[in-house]
């Protein structure tokens, strides 16, 4: 009963997103209100449901139902406890966004056809998530490519986006082609499209290696693990700040669950995939940080981020696999929860994040860190919000992603000590190392983020749209921030959510018995931050009853260690705060420094001195790579002149082709 | 609740008591070393006592989070001192990996304490926040390292239970590969040279000092209470790794415990005296260093797994 009710729900869904995205065609400014009105309220609706069902009825079994009977194919869907754990953050952050987007626009207008579009992403992503046969999979996958390369590039009219849209485009149809390959290997070796011939099918050890290879790099273009990572800090900028939300909350997961129900096809696993896993995890969470290091863009700096969470999420997925096929249940059952709940809880505070990034824009109308300063006092609960997005994206207590973090490093912890296997030992060792220095320069980078763009005093005048953000602005963005420190408080709740797609995963059933212990450091974890809160109630209380014997407390400057001017340009910015640590790995993150220096002995002009951090996968590996390519594919232009008499006689020559190969064959 | 408050409240309770004396230790052998007599053995607790009795000045450029650091930096502080046991009777609230608990407490208030600097708009204090974040970041991996080799040897995912069995670290090996990273980390975490100088008196040079240079009155108080926890926490930590199998359990503890502790501060006065602070550059590879050594003891509890 209760599935039915979903599927109906999802039904629905799909039904007046299709129509409500139609009026812009026929009314203009009214539906750029009640679209996305609309939208937030149905996919709230849809958020509510999905997360009381699932509390109702903890062990969806899964449904499957007949689509559409196409003659080659036919539109199957189901849903179950996967497909649940990216519905409900899809949901939560579309309604954010929704109810974000109105008032951005506002002051950023992008195209006519923008909420046709974004609808257009949701309910592609829905569908990617429900689809349970390749082709709707892949036409599902397409569509969503195709709706969010127009959002990134009706955003605006500046040259860089339309190249971020390019190249986003580009990356889409690598994965696609290789999603395709991948879908038609295993279409030849099963004989069907249906996901649920694919769950039930037993394949060699050769062909779950090649299955296994071809949907890391196909999904990997998406899910954006480096090197494949090239789109993601190009477009996510570029995009309004409410389609960021979207495509960096959870688009980007998309490529996460494509690899996972690939993967959930060939338990058992492979140990080396694990290790794979782990180094890509590792490269693509190093990577991601440190570019994010030497970013003065805000946005740019969360996209980057975006690259080292995905990073993170690999390395427990490949923790996961090289203790499953290790047969350490423990491990496998830490490192997978953790990796879930970590897509949860990225998808919340990354979103999150991202509209902050709007509402500064919104505000100041710049999202240069060096340029910001002291926005915690002009638009103070926007800022509060952000420092949620900040502490729980740097992984501390009481915000979700502690707890993501916590439950991988336990699985590394326990795999590290508690193992018979020198492998997975290793494996652990490594991917706690990585996750641990990951951590240490997250809080490096988000403190110089933060501190340089909120605090302090501010750096320049600002010509913004308004001086403190709207009301709806603010709604947007407290949905996902309380979420996310309510489940980084009582993660107990949304354990079963993480724990259910374990097994579907695993392809077996987890036994309660090993459930136990997650559900325990859960809840030893919420009990002890509990007593560091009350430590500091306590604290402050005291301290307040110190005080309250004194006079109030004096206001003076900041002590300037003897200057008498100091100056608000004379702070420390964001990338004078990260410089250290730029510079300590310079030979991996290459920064570019400028210096323009006069050459007179009296300096007329100030010199000027910059550090760049470019993505140098793009500017020395792409660049001049396709550069030759260009020049070798120039040849072979005469083939493609635009002729259509032509294009016909390369028909003939392939029909013909095909025909002496069928006689031949024969 | 009696037996809640006597076994999970007793480490913090000693940590409170007796945290200040390590750097009155501290300052006790540097005095002796330079050949002066020095300041009193309590001098810490009576600078906290008289700080806690000041008025508190507030920059105009700060924010509540100025206000409040202080106060969740000393909360994080303490309560990372619950998971350690410091005597037998003393039960630590232990449970699989509490020691991510404990780091990410510790890095909750690191988080505030740049935070906190930030917020006052000085470049001095910018400088130092900006120090102090990388230099732990790389000393996160390595204080991992330390604690899981302290818990490899003792079979525990736990690393409370793992201070609290009997017999720590059993091979002299293990225990110097466990111990001496850990001191460098000690030294590192807790602001000392050769990674910080404490009693520097230029503020472009300093790391922690410089950060609090806006605290005040009980603000100023509680962090530097808070310091001396912290260093409280790390100096307990090698004292259980080196303290012998047979005072375990038995009254012997209450004498050899505090005085390792006491030999570990004065060994700690004696690094400063006899050393000076490293360049700035080099502490990253200082601290690398000690990340290699935790890195080979581990190898070396890898190897007894190996069939050869």
């Amino acid at each position: 009963m209760n599935l039915l009710t979903i599927v109906l729900l999802y039904g629905s869904l799909l039904l007046f997103f299709g129509t409500a995205s139609l009026i812009p065609i026929f009314r203009k400014g009214l539906s750029a209100r009640i679209c996305p009105l609309s939208i937030s309220i149905i996919s709230l609706l849809a958020a509510g449901t999905t997360i009381t069902l699932s509390f109702l009825q903890p062990c969806i079994p899964g449904l499957h139902f007949e689509g559409w009977q196409l003659p080659f194919t036919n539109f199957s869907a189901g849903i179950d406890q996967l497909s649940t754990l990216f519905l409900i953050p899809l949901m939560l952050v579309t309604f954010s966004s929704a109810l974000f987007g109105p008032s951005y626009l506002a002051a950023h207008p992008a195209g006519r056809m923008h909420w046709f579009f974004f609808s257009l992403l949701v309910v592609a992503m829905t569908a990617v998530l429900l689809a349970k046969n390749a082709f709707f999979f892949i036409i599902s996958w397409e569509t969503m490519s195709l709706a969010a390369y127009v959002l990134i590039v009706t955003a605006n009219r500046e040259s860089a986006t339309i190249k971020a849209g390019w190249i986003f485009m580009v990356m889409a149809h690598v994965g696609t082609a290789l999603l395709l390959a991948l879908f038609f290997y295993i279409g030849s070796i099963t004989g069907s499209y249906e996901f649920s011939v694919w769950n039930h099918h037993t394949f060699l050890p050769f062909e779950k290696n090649v299955i296994f290879i071809l949907s890391l790099c196909a999904f990997g273009c998406k899910a954006g693990f480096i090197p494949f990572h090239l789109w993601l800090p190009l477009a996510h900028p570029a995009a309004p700040a409410h389609v960021s939300a979207l495509l960096s909350g959870i688009m980007i997961k998309m490529g996460v669950y494509g690899i996972i129900r690939m993967l959930s096809f060939l338990a058992p696993f492979h140990a080396w995939w694990g290790i794979t896993l782990v180094i890509i995890g590792g490269i693509s969470a190093l990577g991601g940080i440190l570019f994010a290091l030497g970013q003065q863009s805000i946005k740019r700096m969360l996209a980057f981020s975006s690259i080292e969470n995905i990073g993170i999420i690999g390395i427990a997925a490949g923790l996961g696999i090289s203790a499953s096929a290790s047969h350490e249940p423990t491990v496998t059952l830490f490192a997978f929860s953790g990796m879930f709940f970590h897509i949860i809880s990225h998808s919340l505070f990354k979103s999150m994040l991202f509209l902050g990034a709007g509402t500064v824009i919104h505000a100041t109308g710049t999202g240069d860190i060096n340029r910001l300063g002291g926005l915690i006092k002009s638009m103070r609960t926007a800022s509060n919000l952000f420092l949620i997005g900040t502490a729980a994206l740097c992984g501390l207590p009481l915000m979700s992603g502690f707890i993501g973090e916590l439950f991988i490093y336990t699985a590394g912890i326990t795999g590290a000590i508690d193992t018979a296997s020198p492998l997975v030992s290793l494996v652990s060792m490594a991917a706690v190392i990585i996750i641990a220095l990951t951590g240490g320069l997250a809080i490096t980078g988000f403190t110089a983020l933060f501190g340089a763009a909120f605090l302090g005093e501010k750096r320049s005048e600002y010509h913004g749209h308004t001086e403190k953000p709207g009301r709806s602005m603010i709604t947007a963005m407290t949905v996902p921030a309380v979420a996310t420190m309510a489940i980084g408080i009582g993660s107990f709740f949304i354990l079963p959510w993480c724990l259910g797609p374990v097994g579907i995963l695993l392809h077996r059933t987890v036994p309660v018995t090993f459930t136990i212990p997650v559900f325990s450091l859960a809840f030893k974890t919420s009990a002890v931050l509990f007593i560091a809160a009350g430590l500091a109630l306590i604290t402050a209380l005291m301290l307040r009853i110190i005080n309250r014997k004194k006079n109030p407390p004096a206001k003076s400057p900041t002590w300037d260690c003897g200057y008498i001017a100091p100056d608000a340009s004379m702070q420390y910015t964001s990338t004078s705060f990260s410089a250290p640590a730029i510079s300590f790995f310079r030979r991996l993150v290459m920064p570019q420094q400028h210096l323009d220096r006069s050459t007179t002995l009296f300096p007329e002009k100030p010199w000027r001195f910059r550090t760049i951090v470019d993505d140098w996968f793009i500017t020395r590996l792409l660049a001049p790579l396709s550069h030759k390519l260009q020049t070798l594919i120039a040849r072979l232009h005469w083939l493609q002149n635009g002729k259509s008499e032509q294009y016909v006689f390369y028909i003939v020559i392939t029909v013909t082709g095909i025909i002496l190969w069928k006689l031949v064959l024969k | 609740m009696t037996t809640f408050l006597t076994e999970y409240l007793v480490s913090p309770l000693i940590a409170l008591l007796a945290a200040p004396l390590v750097p009155g230790i501290i300052n006790k052998t540097k005095a002796f070393f330079a050949g002066r007599n020095g300041p009193p053995l309590l001098q810490p607790y009576f600078d906290l006592i008289r700080l806690f009795r000041k008025e508190s000045v507030y920059s105009t450029s700060t924010s509540w989070i100025f206000r409040a650091a202080p106060v969740i930096i000393f909360a994080a502080t303490l309560c990372t001192t619950l998971f350690i046991p410091v005597f037998t009777f003393g039960k630590p609230l232990t449970f699989q990996s509490d020691l991510i608990l404990l780091v990410y407490l510790l890095a909750l208030a690191r988080f505030f304490m740049i935070l906190s600097a930030l917020d006052t708009a000085s470049a001095f204090e910018g400088m130092g926040a900006s120090r102090e974040a990388f230099f732990s970041a790389i000393a996160e991996p390595v204080t991992l390292i330390c604690f899981l080799n302290v818990m490899r040897t003792n079979h525990s995912t736990s690393i409370g239970a793992a201070l609290s069995s009997t017999s720590v670290v059993s091979d002299s090996i293990s225990v110097i590969l466990s111990a001496l990273p850990f001191f460098i980390i000690l030294l590192a975490e807790n602001a000392r040279i050769p990674f910080d100088d404490p009693t520097t008196h230029l503020e472009l040079t300093m790391i922690h000092e410089v950060m609090i240079l806006d605290n005040s009155g009980p603000g100023l108080a509680l962090m530097e209470y808070s310091a001396a926890v912290k260093l409280w926490f790390f100096s307990l930590i090698i004292a259980k790794i080196l303290l012998p199998d047979f005072a375990e359990a038995s009254l012997l503890q209450f004498i050899l415990l505090p005085a390792l502790v006491g030999i570990i501060a004065v060994c700690i006065g004696i690094v400063e005296s006899v050393m000076a602070r490293v360049r700035l550059l080099k502490v990253p590879y200082l601290l690398f260093g000690a990340g290699v050594v935790a890195l080979l003891g581990f190898f070396v509890s890898i190897t007894g797994m190996l069939t050869w």
